[in-house]
């Protein structure tokens, strides 16, 4: 019993020197925890990549961009869909106006509203007609080929962007209203079809523009699901790049992709009005900009990216498209 | 232990809170959740603004300063266009070339009424008090599930309801001011649904119809341009023919002005006239309208006045009335259906309706007034197009019956006219059309109006405006008294077309009124300037319809022959003149007396003829002594060679009653009165207090009554009445007696001729007056 008053005796004057010593360094403590607490909460540094800007295309006085939604590349082509003016309009590497394709219209070689566009190896033109809900193709000098159309069961899809897959010989197509993606052969046969209204995985809420990954997956803008889905080619294994937020990383209103040739995955946001690039294994690496601030692109659309890590920009509010030089992407995110 | 426990505890579960929320949050980036829902727009809501170690990619700002002004950030165009840029919804046509849209980021106009509810107003604005998209727009408005008007507005926009909730000042149809809306258009043309045009249920015309709220092609949200009334013409495709005619005053007057002071080369030719907004009453009109008796007229006579734009073609005086009912021409109208009281003149043919007016000025199914717009399409040139111009090339130059905006081609029967005129279509049967009157007469033939051709014949005597004078006469006025004499003389003269029908200087008076004179009568009268007065006088038109040969057969082609001579059954009078001489009794009541007496010819002298060779069955009895034109004396109008007599009475009566005359049997023995001795007649008889005597008949030189005068046949006998005592003669030649013998009075007691000759004067008179009756009565020797 004894021995346990002692020890208690012993714990209160303890406690006693304690509690003294603790209101003498009080304050220090608290000043020291205030200044901790500011190196651990004080706000990250947004990491950007540096970029450098090349050049704008922004039509000829005749024929101006208006509302410029996707962009398709070719070795000697930049092809841009001008989707105010209801046209095509074909450039130079360097910006020169080669001519247009379309005017608005039903007929074939006309459009309305086109939203998305692509290219084969060939040089073949294929363009999402979205209020014509068709795919048009046009050889490589804008001469109308063909066309197919894209109403499924009488419902019309209004396709937004066209991905030629040429190792599968098909041509994947985005649907507005029935939130799928479509695989046509080249015919216009559907062969594959997956997705629908939904936020889990392989589901969409307006899925938009598609790239092509290196490994041969496609990769999906789901707008409202503010993410980008990877598939294989028969549209298995979604993988989701990206989440919705407005922080490094978040996508918000996600409406461009496009993909390097290391798999790097870039992303525009057309209210954020940046552009984040992502790992092909979902992780955030970076905004394009400089010294943590992110480049800001008017209502940012399609994107394209040339060998020469050129990425170019459909800004549709701008009624241009800007070209930027983007230094070497990798892995370890900030420039 | 306990201490160390519960601390051990507390961060256990403080842990797994953490856990768990961090948990939630990644899979709330990955379903649908109302917060989601929400920041969709909302996007300020968002947490991630609100910590404090990761820097956002956009600044925390939830009530930004845009165009628009400073307010809620989910109602700022960046927000709207992120979703509508096509790859969600495809709303980019609003932002195609920077077209026209409701403003944004003004105040509202004083003209606009925001209603209020619960004291809020309906339609917010932003926190500058200016229009902003959340004004009408609102993701929590109208039902998503109502298919019927837009989603994401602040209320249901059907038949553009919403619209009107503010622009209230633009609502009430043309009442006023304002184009119709909620008018049933049938099928809409296609050009307008291309344009973006909305209609209502059964395509109903809506505000949406002309004007886009968002990316419209023009100036007010217009879906197309209107500076060349584009979108006007593209429903009112029937007005499209005005381009090509001198009322396009885009052209024509490229300077003139709206009442909004906007010039005709920068509207077009539809707004000059018409506008849909704040219009001065019927017909949208965009012009000031003069203060006239016939509001449908008023748009008209704003331009065609002495002082309009249109002064070269001012209507004045002496022009086709408006503002009359058609239903004084005997023609219902009901709908698109007209029907005549005088379709059996049609010949078969159908009466075009045309458009009538109310009191308003405004367009009426059923009945209504005659005005401009009911000859005249101002749209159109020509009826039948066939004369159209080319495209902007301006008719020029004067119109005439086959164009100048009417609505029938006038052609040579004057088709226009006689669609109304019904009555008057027999006028071509007769010499009145000059193809007849004039034939064989080439140098007449130059009088007429050398245009008949075009603008039909009616137009030889009326011109629809700024007539001669009354009935819109197209020729100088001729001599004469009465408006209607005037009008006739100016053929009926002996330099004029009808020459070969002068009235001579021996006719009917004209202008005797006979109400004054306690006569009544069937016949019409005529004021002085020539229009139908019931408190005028007699004038030509009273006895002759000018429009009809044959009163009693209307379709009779026996006046349409060149030089036919009429009789008493036709030459334009509106009763025939038979053995009755009915048309004369129209007037001449009490001469009807004269039937079955000795001076009914019929019954003394049948084989007898008049100066104008008509016979007693043709002319009827009055005829006989008096005839209306080319008479041989004014008073009596006398239709007989007279005979030998001290005044011109007594000439009269002895141009039968002489040796060689019809009345060769009764020629009195005495018949002459002294003409030293003058008398009385009654109103001086009476003035001087003679109450007793009836007034006498005196007459002066010429024959005419006299106040003062001599005493000759007729102060004695009153040639129409065989007796006074019977309304009728006795049918045969019979010898009279004091009772009789056309004698005013039966004895002479209460005659004049007492005052001289004593009471028995009469019978006296009797006795002396002539052989047989002195036989018959003889004095005692």
């Amino acid at each position: 019993m004894d021995g346990g008053n002692k020890d208690d005796s012993m714990t209160r004057l303890s406690a006693g020197c304690i509690s003294r010593f603790y209101f003498l360094l009080r304050p220090f403590i608290s000043l020291i925890l205030l200044l901790s607490g500011m190196s651990l909460f004080a706000a990250e540094k947004i990491p950007t990549h540096a970029i450098r800007h090349l050049f704008d295309i922004k039509g000829t006085t005749a024929t101006p961009l208006n509302l410029p939604t996707d962009i398709a590349l070719t070795n000697d082509r930049i092809i841009i869909v001008d989707s105010g003016n209801h046209r095509v309009q074909v450039f130079d590497p360097d910006g020169g106006h080669r001519f247009s394709i379309g005017r608005e219209g039903i007929d074939k070689g006309t459009f309305r509203g086109p939203t998305g566009v692509d290219t084969d190896s060939s040089g073949r033109i294929y363009v999402a007609d979205s209020g014509n809900n068709r795919i048009q193709i046009f050889d490589a000098e804008g001469k109308f080929l063909t066309a197919f159309d894209v109403t499924r069961k009488d419902q019309l899809i209004r396709p937004i962007d066209v991905l030629v897959h040429e190792p599968q010989r098909r041509v994947y197509v985005s649907g507005n209203t029935n939130h799928r993606i479509m695989g046509f052969s080249i015919g216009g046969y559907l062969q594959v079809d997956w997705g629908g209204d939904g936020v889990e995985p392989g589901a969409f809420r307006y899925p938009a523009t598609m790239a092509l990954m290196p490994d041969k997956r496609l990769a999906v803008v789901d707008v409202l699901n503010s993410r980008v889905q990877l598939f294989s080619p028969a549209g298995e294994n979604p993988f989701a790049v990206g989440e919705w937020g407005v922080l490094p990383g978040q996508l918000f209103r996600p409406k461009g992709v496009a993909v390097n040739d290391q798999g790097f995955i870039l992303v525009s946001d057309s209210y954020m009005g940046v552009v984040q690039v992502f790992t092909d294994e979902g992780k955030f690496i970076t905004v394009l900009g400089k010294d943590g601030k992110p480049q800001k692109f008017r209502t940012p659309a399609g994107l394209a990216m040339d060998k020469k890590q050129r990425l170019f920009v459909a800004e549709m509010r701008a009624n241009k498209v800007s070209v930027w030089q983007v230094s070497p992407l990798n892995k370890a995110g900030a420039e | 232990m306990n201490t160390l426990s519960i601390k051990a505890a507390v961060m256990l579960i403080s842990g797994a809170i953490l856990f768990l929320i961090s948990l939630t949050h990644a899979h709330a980036a990955r379903s649908m959740s109302a917060n989601r829902e929400c920041a969709t727009c909302h996007i300020m809501w968002l947490k991630d603004f609100k910590q404090k170690n990761q820097q956002p990619l956009i600044p925390y700002d939830p009530r930004p300063v845009v165009n628009t002004g400073k307010q809620d950030v989910a109602s700022t165009e960046d927000i709207c266009f992120s979703c509508h840029d096509g790859f969600v919804l495809d709303s980019r046509f609003m932002w195609q070339n920077g077209k026209y849209s409701h403003p944004v980021g003004q105040k509202p106009s004083n003209g606009i009424k925001i209603p209020l509810v619960e004291g809020k107003q309906l339609f917010p604005l932003n926190d500058e008090g200016k229009v902003y998209c959340g004004t009408c727009h609102s993701a929590h408005g109208v039902d998503w599930d109502q298919g019927q008007s837009p989603v994401f507005l602040r209320m249901k926009n059907v038949g553009s309801s919403m619209c009107m909730t503010c622009h209230q000042e633009r609502t009430g149809g043309p009442k006023h001011g304002n184009h119709p809306v909620d008018k049933h258009l049938g099928k809409p043309p296609r050009e307008l649904f291309k344009a973006g045009s909305k209609f209502g249920k059964d395509g109903r015309v809506v505000c949406e119809s002309c004007h886009r709220p968002h990316a419209a092609a023009a100036k007010k949200q217009l879906v197309m341009k209107n500076n060349q009334s584009n979108l006007c013409r593209t429903c009112h495709a029937d007005k499209r023919t005005i381009n090509s005619t001198k009322h396009n005053m885009a052209v024509s007057r490229p300077d003139a002005v709206n009442v909004k002071g906007n010039k005709a080369d920068e509207t077009g030719p539809c707004s000059v006239c018409h506008i849909p907004h704040e219009a001065k009453g019927a017909a949208l009109w965009a012009r000031e309208k003069p203060n006239t008796a016939d509001p449908a007229a008023a748009p008209c006579l704003g331009c065609h006045n002495k002082n309009g734009l249109a002064k070269k073609k001012a209507i004045e005086n002496h022009s086709h009335p408006t503002q009359v009912a058609v239903t004084k021409l005997g023609i219902t109208a009901e709908g698109d259906k007209w029907q005549t009281k005088h379709k059996t003149l049609l010949s078969g043919q159908e009466q075009i309706p045309l458009p009538l007016y109310n009191d308003s000025g405004q367009r009426v199914k059923q009945g209504g007034n005659v005005s401009c717009g009911t000859c005249h399409d101002p749209h159109v040139w020509t009826p039948d197009h066939k004369k159209l111009p080319m495209e902007n090339e301006i008719a020029d130059g004067d119109g005439d019956g086959e164009s100048s905006f009417l609505r029938i081609a006038q052609g040579e029967q004057s088709n226009l006219c006689i669609n109304c005129h019904v009555d008057k279509k027999t006028v071509f049967l007769s010499k009145h059309n000059p193809a007849i009157g004039l034939a064989g007469k080439p140098g007449q033939k130059k009088k007429t109006v050398e245009k008949t051709g075009q603008d039909g014949l009616c137009a030889n005597c009326h011109l629809a405006h700024n007539g001669k004078g009354a009935y819109m006469h197209a020729r100088a006025a001729g001599p004469g008294q009465g408006g209607v004499e005037k009008i006739c003389r100016a053929c009926h003269q002996s330099t004029g077309m009808a020459s070969d029908k002068t009235i001579g200087s021996h006719s009917h008076p004209i202008g005797l009124n006979l109400t004054r004179l306690g006569e009544k009568t069937t016949l019409p009268m005529f004021n002085a300037e020539g229009r139908r007065d019931k408190h005028g006088g007699v004038d030509c038109a009273s006895c002759h319809d000018v429009h009809q040969w044959q009163a009693d057969n209307p379709l009779s082609t026996s006046g349409a022959k060149p030089g036919v001579e009429g009789n008493g059954q036709n030459s334009f009078l509106r009763v025939v003149l038979d053995k009755q001489s009915r048309l004369c009794l129209e007037c001449h009541q009490q001469q009807k007396s004269v039937f079955r007496t000795e001076h009914d010819l019929n019954v003394t002298a049948p084989t007898a003829r008049n100066i104008h060779n008509q016979s007693p069955a043709e002319a009827g009895p009055c005829m006989q002594c008096h005839v209306v034109h080319n008479a041989k004396s004014s008073p009596a109008l006398w239709a007989r060679e007279p005979g030998q007599g001290q005044d011109l009475k007594e000439q009269l009566c002895l141009g039968c009653h002489q040796n060689k005359g019809l009345a060769k049997a009764k020629i009195p023995v005495s018949t002459r009165h002294p003409q030293q001795v003058l008398a009385w007649a009654g109103d001086l008889r009476r003035y001087l207090g003679a109450k007793l005597f009836p007034e006498i008949n005196v007459y002066d030189s010429q024959g005419r009554h006299a106040s003062l005068g001599v005493i000759t046949c007729t102060s004695c006998h009153d040639p129409h009445r065989w007796s006074k005592q019977h309304n009728q003669g006795p049918g045969q030649n019979t010898e009279g007696t004091v009772l009789t013998s056309f004698l005013r009075n039966q004895n002479s007691e209460n005659i004049v001729c007492a005052d001289c000759h004593g009471r028995d004067a009469l019978f006296r008179y009797k006795y002396f007056h002539g052989k047989t009756s002195r036989r018959r009565y003889p004095l005692a020797e």
